[in-house]
């Protein structure tokens, strides 16, 4: 068990070098951190940055320097703000894990559910209800969904019901300066946890019914039928640990589909997470915040991965890692 | 089988039962009017083929039925009428009352639950238990079984079992409340006749201690004879014979009884030279395109057409206190005035067609097949750099010479390697060592010339014709391909694909069908007549009729009986069904993983077998006679194949061996002569007393 986790760990450092070294060469070729000191009066200003950066070598080199400080801890700091990107980014990414672990347990909850629900009552009314639903939130644009339930959420409802303030937060995930697990942080977290989550609860609900269908027809759910087995005990013990399995892979590989929507989520309601971080760095073409930012990001969804073979082999004896 | 005095008041009853189901074309009746009678303490043996309702019956009984099924009809357990109680009843009955073990594949048993806590679920939903007296009972049962170590095997999951074990598992879990009646469907079905052997013992030992009833459910009419009082045939989802089991095996009063026993081929009665089993013609109906009248009537040599077989459907008539028939002509048929064995009429082939054709039957002279020393290793991968972790020997030093014209059966259980051999002779997996050789041209060294050239000489039929033919072409593109593969297309060859269809007993209308329109005996003949077209001189047959309804195989063995007289086709034919060596070939030899044990000609390999594990095959074949099935003397095996990855040293048999000795962990036993070819690869060969005719 250890081992497996040591090894996958061990697997996990050639891609976080290919993530960072293509993230570095990209930044590199698109970007020109000497463009703001073009205008400046001292004639030497890029010269100095240029030499300061190694431009001049090959960017093999210039990204061997970018590890070797990394190794040390040392990230850079932010040519926006001039920040440590290192702390810039703890930060981020504390908020932004916020939203994702709220928004995959969530998901998960309401996804297996409404999958569960749909295949019990596979080809009933309720059953095409929730699939016209679910192909709605496939198909609708996260920002759009997320203004809508701002528009309405927030804003009617509040004005329908008579309210001083807004019902559910859209700005940032706590008002003033507010922080803690309060109930104003739980009201900020419905509406951007809702747009973040809107499309994966679609999917994750449509693969959870599919795989409920499916294992409902295996033959082991007919020998506990007639072993007698009453139904709930059945749904259950037998047949959702089942079908959980097939949705765990799918919930890993999302994680990083959740990182995309994070950036448009995060827009949408000022939260100052991962998202904001990387689209305000993009505008100012800011590299060390964007390798940096690639790097975090690649690690997130490896571990997201690691997780889930650990979660699966915790469900299914049959790939336990010996 | 016991049969104590109180044995006459039916614990199961079922009555005028029919079930239809919603079909894409309307609704189909899958059962009509079956009725059922069962003793407690007694057997009755349900036996029809795929699609005949049996299976339907059993689920029906139990009310495990689809929900859009349609029931009527009356199911009475022990004076409780199940037709009309509701879910929450019949939860609390099934397994309780009456229970149910099914076709033994890993997906019997929940995958992520210990088997353990599966068997003690049976308990715990029916009944409050404390824990220890529960973990008591469910080792209890595990013994019960025949499952050695239960203390450990409970805390397994199922992928950690054998499939015999499984089987066990299933049958502790269904009588784990001591049940009324037992349902056993296709219960040892997917498994070695060795373990069926094993699970059949198990089942007769639990009804001897527990009075347990059973409904045994299978297509094998050799597991019925041995365990069952009473028998029931079913055919398109009607009964039509019911009876005592040696009456009704003596004398089947239903042509179609009558037909599927006389198709089948007996160990224990070598079928007599010249003769050949009759062959039921056609296949079973689709349930949603039964014959009107008797169902039965297109296939039966007896019919009377159109009035009253093609028009009224035959009720069961009470022939003899004990016995029913549902025939126009039962009567005749059960008084003797009537033969219902048909009467075989079949145009011999014709032997012109193929340009190749040569000699009959098998002929002296070189060789056409020789393999020395094969081996083939699978590599088995593991670990996180999928890195070489073991090595599955398959097929593990074999060596086999096979003259022209003659047909060498290779049979063995599951996981021995024959399938391997097989593919390993014609490179379709690539053998690791050792020597094969067609007509002396060495195929393992051979270049992709002369590898082309030795496929068009050397063909080959799998086992499951459903999944070997391409269902987007038609049978005239499916047997032209070949020809065209091996550039031998040319204006005779449109000819020579209605030829070759001909041969395989279809006929041109079936050119332009596509597999899926065809029944699985038509598939095997079309995957035949693919094999036929390029003039091969070897035909290396894989378990060529094992995917087959039991009234159509034969038909399919005639055809390559005949195939093979005609057209001097030398076999290699891989069957793990003994019956079928015995019937189509000459000489068979005996694999055990991955070695041949023993090999000779057919009748004396199968009539006096001289390797224990022969003798130990031989006698787990059930034998479809009740008298000579109740009384015959059993080998039992005990325990399962050791894995391959770590196979017994010296003789591999050994572990299992009731002769085996300190020489036999040492050393490997050669082959050694015992006369007239008959090679016997054991340190203490010799027949097994009281066993042999």
């Amino acid at each position: 068990m250890l081992t497996f986790v040591a090894r996958r760990a061990l697997a996990a450092v050639p891609v976080l070098l290919v993530a960072s070294f293509l993230s570095f060469w990209f930044v590199r070729v698109t970007v020109d951190p000497t463009a703001k000191v073009r205008q400046s009066r001292d004639p030497q200003a890029v010269a100095r940055l240029r030499e300061r950066l190694r431009l001049d070598e090959p960017v093999v080199v210039q990204y061997g320097v970018w590890v070797r400080d990394a190794l040390r801890g040392d990230l850079g700091t932010s040519e926006r703000t001039g920040e440590p990107v290192s702390r810039m980014l703890r930060r981020a990414l504390w908020t932004t894990t916020q939203l994702l672990l709220w928004g995959t347990a969530a998901a998960a909850l309401v996804a297996v559910a409404v999958g569960v629900y749909s295949a019990l009552r596979a080809g009933g009314v309720a059953d095409h209800l929730l699939t016209t639903l679910a192909f709605l939130g496939l198909a609708m644009p996260p920002f759009w969904f997320g203004l809508l339930a701002i528009q309405i959420l927030a804003v009617d409802l509040t004005r329908w019901l008579g309210l001083s303030e807004p019902l559910f937060g859209f700005v940032g995930l706590h008002s003033g300066d507010g922080s803690g697990f309060t109930l104003d942080y739980l009201r900020h977290l419905v509406l951007p946890v809702m747009t973040l989550t809107v499309g994966i609860v679609a999917e994750w609900s449509r693969f959870q019914r599919a795989s409920m269908v499916e294992v409902l027809a295996a033959p082991y759910i007919r020998t506990a039928r007639a072993k007698g087995v009453p139904r709930s005990r059945l749904v259950v013990r037998h047949a959702l640990r089942n079908a959980l399995l097939p949705l765990v892979t799918v919930m890993a590989l999302d994680v990083g589909l959740l990182f995309g929507g994070v950036i448009v989520t995060e827009q949408i309601f000022s939260i100052p997470g991962m998202g904001r971080l990387f689209v305000e760095s993009l505008r100012v073409g800011d590299a060390p915040v964007l390798v940096a930012w690639t790097v975090v990001t690649a690690a997130f969804v490896i571990a997201a991965n690691l997780v889930a073979d650990l979660a699966y082999g915790f469900l299914d004896p049959r790939v336990r890692p010996r | 089988m016991n049969g104590p005095a109180a044995a006459a008041s039916p614990v199961l009853r079922v009555e005028g039962l029919s079930v239809v189901l919603p079909g894409p074309h309307g609704p189909v009746r899958v059962l009509d009017g079956v009725d059922l009678r069962l003793d407690a303490g007694r057997t009755l043996g349900l036996v029809g083929e795929s699609g005949s309702g049996k299976t339907t019956t059993a689920l029906a009984v139990m009310g495990l039925l689809p929900p859009s099924a349609r029931r009527t009809g009356a199911v009475t357990l022990g004076g409780v009428a199940l037709h009309t109680a509701d879910e929450r009843t019949m939860t609390g009955v099934r397994g309780r009352r009456i229970a149910m073990v099914f076709q033994g594949s890993l997906g019997a048993l929940n995958p992520v639950m210990r088997v353990g806590d599966q068997i003690a679920e049976a308990i715990t939903v029916h009944r409050r238990i404390g824990a220890a007296e529960l973990r008591d009972r469910v080792h209890e049962l595990l013994s019960d079984v025949g499952i050695p170590d239960p203390w450990r095997r409970a805390d397994q999951y199922p992928h950690e079992l054998s499939g015999g074990m499984r089987q066990r598992v299933s049958i502790a879990m269904a009588v784990a409340n001591d049940p009324e009646v037992l349902i056993a469907d296709e219960a040892t079905t997917a498994l070695d006749v060795t373990v069926q052997a094993q699970v059949l013992d198990v089942l007769r030992r639990i009804q001897e201690r527990r009075a347990t009833a059973i409904l045994l459910v299978t297509h094998d009419l050799g597991v019925v004879a041995g365990l069952a009082d009473r028998v029931a045939v079913m055919y398109a989802g009607r009964i039509v014979e019911e009876g005592p089991v040696d009456a009704l095996f003596a004398r089947p009063g239903h042509p179609y009884t009558a037909a599927l026993l006389a198709a089948l081929v007996r160990l224990d009665r070598p079928v007599p030279p010249g003769t050949r089993p009759v062959a039921i013609p056609g296949s079973p109906p689709r349930l949603d395109e039964v014959p009107p009248g008797c169902a039965f009537h297109p296939r039966c040599p007896l019919a009377l057409l159109p009035e009253p077989c093609g028009r009224a459907v035959p009720e069961a008539q009470v022939a003899t206190p004990a016995r029913r028939v549902a025939c126009h002509r039962g009567a005749e048929v059960l008084s003797g005035r009537l033969d219902p064995l048909p009467v075989e009429q079949r145009a011999p082939v014709a032997a012109t067609v193929v340009s190749t054709a040569r000699g009959v039957g098998p002929a002296s002279g070189p060789p056409l097949l020789e393999v020395e020393g094969l081996v083939t290793v699978f590599p088995v991968r593991g670990g996180w750099r999928r890195r070489v972790v073991g090595r599955v020997e398959a097929v593990a030093g074999v060596d086999l010479a096979l003259a022209p014209g003659e047909a060498l059966g290779v049979v063995g259980e599951s996981g021995c390697g024959k399938t391997t051999l097989a593919r390993s002779v014609l490179r379709l997996v690539e053998p690791t060592s050792g020597s094969v050789r067609i007509h002396g041209v060495d195929v393992l060294r051979a270049e992709r010339a002369t590898l082309r050239r030795l496929r068009r000489r050397a063909q080959i039929v799998f086992q499951d014709p459903e999944a070997s033919l391409d269902p987007r072409m038609t049978v005239a593109a499916i047997v032209a391909e070949p020809l065209r593969i091996h550039r031998l297309w040319d204006a005779d060859a449109p000819q020579r694909v209605r030829d070759l269809i001909g041969m395989v007993g279809l006929d041109a209308g079936h050119l332009d069908r596509y597999p899926h329109e065809l029944s699985g005996g038509q598939q095997q003949r079309v995957a035949i007549a693919r094999a036929l077209a390029t003039g091969p001189e070897l035909l290396v047959l894989d378990e060529p009729v094992t995917a087959l309804d039991p009234s159509v195989r034969a038909g399919v063995l005639n055809l390559l009986a005949d195939l093979r007289a005609e057209l001097g086709l030398g076999y290699l034919l891989i069957a793990h069904d003994l019956a079928v060596v015995a019937r189509t070939c000459d000489r068979v030899a005996v694999m055990y993983l991955g070695r041949v044990v023993e090999t000779g000609p057919v009748a004396e390999v199968f009539s006096t077998p001289q390797h224990p594990y022969t003798q130990a095959l031989c006698s787990a074949v059930p034998v479809p006679d009740p008298a000579v099935e109740r009384t015959r003397r059993r080998i039992l095996l005990e325990g399962d194949v050791p894995s391959p990855l770590d196979p017994p040293s010296g003789c591999r048999f050994r572990t299992r061996c009731r002769r085996a000795d300190e020489r036999c962990a040492t050393e490997v036993p050669v082959p050694t002569d015992r006369g007239g070819g008959h090679l016997v690869a054991c340190h203490h060969p010799g027949p097994e007393a009281g066993w042999g005719s």
